[in-house]
């Protein structure tokens, strides 16, 4: 039932990959207008060309090139256009801009189900599903055994398709897809309804087809199975591509971001917002987080180690000869972790201008925090802290998202300390009392300095 | 030509899909394959009693009983075949919705089952009438197959027209109403019912410009007055049908990517 693969060496294969990608996106990008489809086909019919007018993008400048027999997992949030991104490579939608090429025959999972009608049994829908691929009645009749088997619907299979549960249309979707070895398989989380045995069952067929040479294109949001399946990834967010790297770097990027998201949404939850306090002496204009490094402002992302800059923005409204500004970063379940203020630095005059807006930066030159989700508050107060006067207390002024700068780095916790890793180090004298001479101990010294500058 | 071969890679998903249509008309009825012949029959034996006996409605010039019901399932057979490809196709995007928006294969195999199922109908029909006018008759003999131009035709511009309204209907609802009282109008504005002679003069001319008319003239010729009808007429309505088709692959490659969207 699979088609039989030429053998290849693997320095052929590896030659044959840089010529000819078997998946090419160029510049895609998508948009829609919404409720607007009459205006749309009028300016179609008249000659317009390209997005539609007044559009909106589900994303853009979306390039990458899949070569045969990569495994790419594409994650993202919901809406961040992931489905779109697989109709435009799968031609059932057709981009605003930029073009795909394809070179194979692609078998598409797409949001559940392959077009079936519910009103056919199982083996006339697969019957059906075949041939929308283009095979013949007799290719189908030779696989539908393997079809029925694999489906694992017992009489069901004969039965109106109206009768399945949703998990038993995803098996009898993905056994039509798969009965023949495809070139590219797409899967849109479609697998995520069948139980855990079918998916086992699923994604050996899937590993099988990737041993034999098959690409995989592959939507989950479950990121054990990208880890285990994929060779890389894509996140696609905030209309474009993020991020192109492996599997690990993309999941831990991600999840850096939703975290972010998590504690975003709580920010702006309107009305009962009461972070802010005090009597307003002094406020704070602004807080903003700057990346020296690139100059960004906010952009609410930081790897382990890099430097940061809490700059803060802040009027005193009367001269405050004792005014005192502080930061202080929690986790994300609201634990201090790093905090200080102008008092202990020992910097003052921070409010003998008054009416005049100021600028205070703290630059950290190492932000060595675990990975997660941060959020810092910021404080302006009379002398040590603010139990004695408080002008302005902002809780969760500004949020940020630490995530490790790679894989290698990998390790646990709230802080990055800085470590050497010495095995038997010199000057150390063996304590169990020995008869040989002792011998020069190797030195094996391993740098796992989780701040890489 | 391209999609020509596409058509042709598919067939088996044209040939399903027409099956799935003629299957869908009488599951679950228990006369079952049956009904595709009950209900054309009553629509013959309705024309023929009603017109030719109850009514005894004749033709100027011919001196025949049945030699109007023959007049009128001639036109009315035709033009159902006609309706039927219209009326199927007006609605094709929006009825395989489903299918379109989550595989990609050539959309024009949709339709194949369109003018398959028009087509198997009008054969069931064109059975019964044949059989019709060899009781009564009126069997025009090898002349039959001097149908084929007119029939042809025919079909060729039930889907070019068909083509055309399935790529708008997905944005323009309302040209679904709005085609069914253009259809009637052209239905009453072409001679199938009543004979072109009972017209004035001024309408005789003015119907002329139905591209219909010389269409189902010539099945009428054949099968009343049994000679060859004049083909040189069907160059006007071929050419009407042309720039159907010619609007239609227009419209359908413009609009292509558009509808993909919007379903």
């Amino acid at each position: 039932m699979t088609t039989t693969l030429l053998h290849e060496s693997p320095a052929a294969d590896v030659e044959a990959r840089r010529i000819k990608p078997v998946l090419r996106a160029v510049d895609l990008g998508k948009a829609y207008a919404p409720g607007r489809g009459k205006q749309v086909a009028m300016d179609r019919l008249f000659g317009r060309r390209g997005p539609p007018q007044e559009p909106r993008w589900v994303f853009r400048n979306i390039s990458f090139e899949i070569a045969r027999g990569e495994a790419i997992g594409i994650i993202g949030t919901n809406g961040a256009g992931k489905s779109t991104l697989l109709k435009l490579l799968t031609s059932t939608s057709m981009p605003s801009e930029g073009s795909v090429e394809c070179h194979g025959e692609i078998a598409a999972l797409l949001e559940l189900g392959m077009g079936f009608h519910p009103d056919f049994t199982g083996r006339q829908n697969a019957y059906l599903a075949g041939q929308t691929q283009g095979r013949t009645y007799g290719q189908i009749d030779a696989v539908i055994e393997h079809i029925r088997e694999f489906a694992e619907l017992g009489d069901y299979f004969d039965l109106p398709l109206r009768t399945y549960s949703s998990g038993m249309a995803v098996r009898l979707a993905f056994s039509v897809a798969t009965a023949f070895r495809p070139d590219i398989l797409v899967v849109d989380e479609a697998l995520a309804v069948g139980d855990a045995y079918f998916q086992h069952k699923s994604f050996a067929r899937i590993r099988q087809f990737l041993d034999e040479g098959t690409t995989l294109l592959f939507v989950s949001h479950d990121p054990s199975s990208i880890k285990s399946l994929c060779t890389r990834a894509l996140l696609i967010g905030d209309g474009k591509l993020l991020l192109d790297s492996t599997p690990d770097d993309v999941l831990d990027f991600y999840n850096a971001m939703i975290a972010e998201r998590t504690l975003a949404n709580e920010k702006t939850a309107p009305e009962n917002f009461t972070g802010r306090s005090g009597n307003g002496r002094a406020r704070f204009d602004a807080v903003d987080l700057i990346a020296p490094r690139s100059g960004l402002v906010n952009q609410g992302i930081f790897r382990v180690g890099e430097p940061m800059t809490v700059r803060l923005t802040y009027t005193a409204h009367e001269r405050l000869d004792e005014l005192v500004a502080g930061v202080l970063i929690k986790n994300r379940v609201g634990a201090d972790a790093f905090g200080t203020n102008t008092w202990f630095l020992n910097i003052k005059d921070l409010g003998n201008k008054p009416g005049e807006q100021r600028t205070l930066d703290f630059v950290f030159d190492q932000l060595n925090l675990g990975p997660g989700s941060y959020s810092i508050a910021t404080a302006l107060h009379r002398d040590l802290d603010h139990l004695g006067e408080s002008y302005d207390w902002w809780e969760r002024a500004a949020i940020f998202t630490v995530v490790l700068p790679s894989v290698a780095t990998h390790f646990i916790g709230v802080a990055a300390l800085p470590l050497q890793v010495v095995l038997d180090p010199p000057g150390v004298v063996p304590t169990a009392p020995q008869s040989a001479p002792p011998q020069a101990p190797t030195e094996t010294s391993a740098n796992a300095d989780q701040a890489p500058g | 030509m391209n999609s020509l071969i596409a058509i042709w890679r598919f067939r088996g998903l044209a040939r399903a899909i027409t099956e799935r249509e003629l299957r869908t008309r009488y599951t679950g009825s228990s006369l079952g394959p049956l009904w595709l012949v009950l209900q054309p029959l009553a629509m013959v034996l309705v024309y023929t009693l009603v017109f030719s006996q109850l009514m005894r409605a004749r033709l100027p010039g011919i001196d025949s009983s049945f030699a109007y019901s023959v007049y009128l399932l001639t036109g009315v057979i035709s033009w159902n075949l006609f309706l039927e490809i219209i009326q199927k196709s007006k609605n094709l995007f929006v009825e395989h919705g489903n299918l379109i928006k989550k595989v990609s294969f050539p959309r024009l195999v949709l339709y194949v089952p369109v003018v398959a199922v028009s087509a198997f109908n009008f054969v069931i029909m064109s059975i019964l009438f044949l059989i019709f006018t060899v009781a009564v008759g009126m069997f025009p003999g090898k002349l039959i197959l001097a149908a084929g131009p007119a029939l042809a035709l025919l079909v060729v511009f039930a889907l070019a027209v068909g083509v055309l309204l399935s790529s708008l209907q997905v944005f323009f609802r309302d040209i679904g109403q709005v085609i069914d009282i253009v259809l009637q109008l052209l239905f009453w504005a072409t001679p199938i019912i009543y004979p072109a002679s009972i017209l004035p003069e001024a309408v005789q001319r003015a119907i002329q410009w139905n591209p219909l008319v010389p269409v189902f003239r010539n099945l009428q010729t054949i099968f009343l007055e049994h000679r060859l009808p004049e083909f040189s007429t069907l160059l006007y309505p071929l050419a009407v049908a042309a720039v159907f088709a010619l609007l239609a692959v227009y419209a359908y490659r413009r609009l292509y990517g558009a509808i993909l969207d919007e379903l």
